[in-house]
């Protein structure tokens, strides 16, 4: 799963749709087998009784543009986007009316929407190389010899040497980003994590189902994993399963009370191995 | 040189042995070892042992298995499995110094070793963390969500000794694990 949706949700938002349909091969790299098959990509999302809707279709050019855009509650229609615009008109319209109608809650949490990229610890990655200082909301200690520029320095307990990120297995490093990112005291209103087991001990896998469950008191996190030891940190309600079927992907949930009977017996990546809750190859 | 084999409940209380409780008895040449009595297979992160059996037959092997090591164990009274040895009469006595002394007393006789030193956290791990009021807010985090793995840094810096003149049967849990002498 590469987070499209949100990625995409979150560029909308943020007015960069356009670059993202070019980047990723334009509209019909987008639509689900090209544009023969699929005439329009729509999007229905409910808060409660709030519901923004978008629609969007493919052009001869390879470009994505919105036909319909909406949110709407039962009192009646509030806000409407431009059809045939290639980016949401949401942001806008809260610029001209700040305390516009649920627009003033929506734009801004879906803006603070961040997609975290673990997976690259190679020599090119950016984790091992010098940053800019001030591309963050962190307080931290500049390079004493550049004060811009910072760069991920550690320490083993009980000694001084410094070592550098290149001195570090990836698995190591890439735990040590999940816990900074869950560890912020602010934040973001949703974070999205794609596959955290990538390189992890079992036991580190462990303390980072701890925070996640600790992060998850202040926000929403929503994972994916193939991981059955990483899949145990977690109870049914928490998981969501994904199936093909009939060339669509269906999803989920489960309960504690549904799967009593197995629980006595099993644990829950057990029970995935199973097929009892489907999410199978 | 001694050691000992101290079989935990889960992963917290194998990293308290490790990277606590490990340095303090090593300067009174005591080595330990955490040994889990469960991994993941059941009951998720929130584990915990489900049986007396699974403890014994750990207990068993380690005492067969390592025949020039202590075994001792670190249990959580609360939630305790009722098929403890004493687990009926124990319930009954109000005091939990009582009830925790009767429960050792009724597993060592059921294990019969010589080599063998029960031991029940009054009541869990969380406990020890007490004996630091100034620490109170961050034990309430965890009991209600926080990563469980923050009381080991708590437990850290508080010290063994700090927690020691607060909980008096730890205290003599330890003191029984510092006398040790050499099992041969």
């Amino acid at each position: 799963m590469n987070w499209t949706l949100g990625r995409a949700a979150a560029l909308l938002i943020g007015e960069r749709l356009r670059k993202y349909v070019a980047l990723s091969g334009g509209a019909n790299a987008l639509l689900h087998y090209g544009q023969k098959v699929t005439k329009a990509i729509r999007v229905h999302l409910s808060f409660e009784e709030k519901v923004y809707r978008i629609e969007f279709a493919p052009t001869d050019d390879e470009r994505l543009i919105i036909t319909e855009e909406s949110l709407y509650d039962h009192f009646g229609g509030s806000f409407k986007g431009v059809v045939g615009s290639m980016e949401s008109r949401a942001p806008q319209a809260l610029k001209e009316k700040p305390h516009y109608f649920f627009l003033d809650s929506f734009v801004p949490a879906i803006q603070s929407w961040k997609v975290y990229h673990f997976q690259d610890m190679s020599s090119s990655a950016p984790v091992k190389k010098t940053g800019d200082v001030h591309d963050n909301e962190f307080l931290l200690r500049p390079n004493p010899l550049s004060e811009d520029t910072i760069r991920l320095e550690w320490k083993e307990k009980g000694s001084d040497y410094r070592f550098g990120p290149h001195q570090i297995s990836d698995g190591t490093l890439r735990f040590m980003a999940l816990a900074t990112l869950l560890l912020q005291p602010n934040l973001p209103s949703t974070v999205l994590i794609d596959e955290p087991e990538l390189g992890l001990h079992p036991a580190a896998l462990s303390v980072l189902g701890g925070l996640v469950r600790s992060a998850a008191t202040r926000t929403q996190v929503i994972l994916t994993t193939q991981s059955v030891t990483f899949l145990n940190e977690f109870e049914p309600e928490d998981v969501i399963t994904v199936d093909r079927e009939d060339g669509a992907s269906v999803f989920r949930r489960h309960s504690t009370d549904d799967l009593a009977a197995w629980l006595e017996d099993y644990s829950l990546a057990e029970i995935w191995e199973k097929n009892i809750i489907g999410g199978r190859p | 040189m001694v050691r000992v084999n101290i079989i935990v409940e889960g992963q917290t209380e194998e990293a308290f042995v490790k990277e606590v409780l490990t340095q303090y008895l090593s300067e009174r040449q005591v080595y330990p070892r955490a040994r889990r009595v469960t991994t993941q297979s059941k009951g998720g992160y929130r584990g915990g042992m489900t049986t007396y059996g699974k403890a014994q037959k750990d207990i068993e092997n380690w005492l067969k298995q390592d025949a020039s090591a202590y075994c001792t164990t670190m249990f959580d009274l609360y939630d305790l499995p009722s098929d403890f040895p004493g687990y009926e009469a124990g319930r009954r006595l109000q005091d939990p110094y009582a009830r925790v002394a009767h429960l050792e007393a009724e597993f060592a006789k059921d294990i019969d070793h010589r080599r063998f030193i029960p031991f029940f956290l009054l009541h869990e791990f969380e406990a020890l963390l007490l004996s630091d009021p100034s620490k109170l807010d961050e034990v309430l985090a965890i009991l209600q969500g926080a990563s469980r793995l923050i009381g080991v840094l708590i437990a850290e810096a508080i010290g063994i000794d700090g927690i020691r003149k607060q909980c008096p049967h730890f205290n003599e849990w330890i003191t029984k694990l510092e006398h040790l002498t050499p099992s041969s």
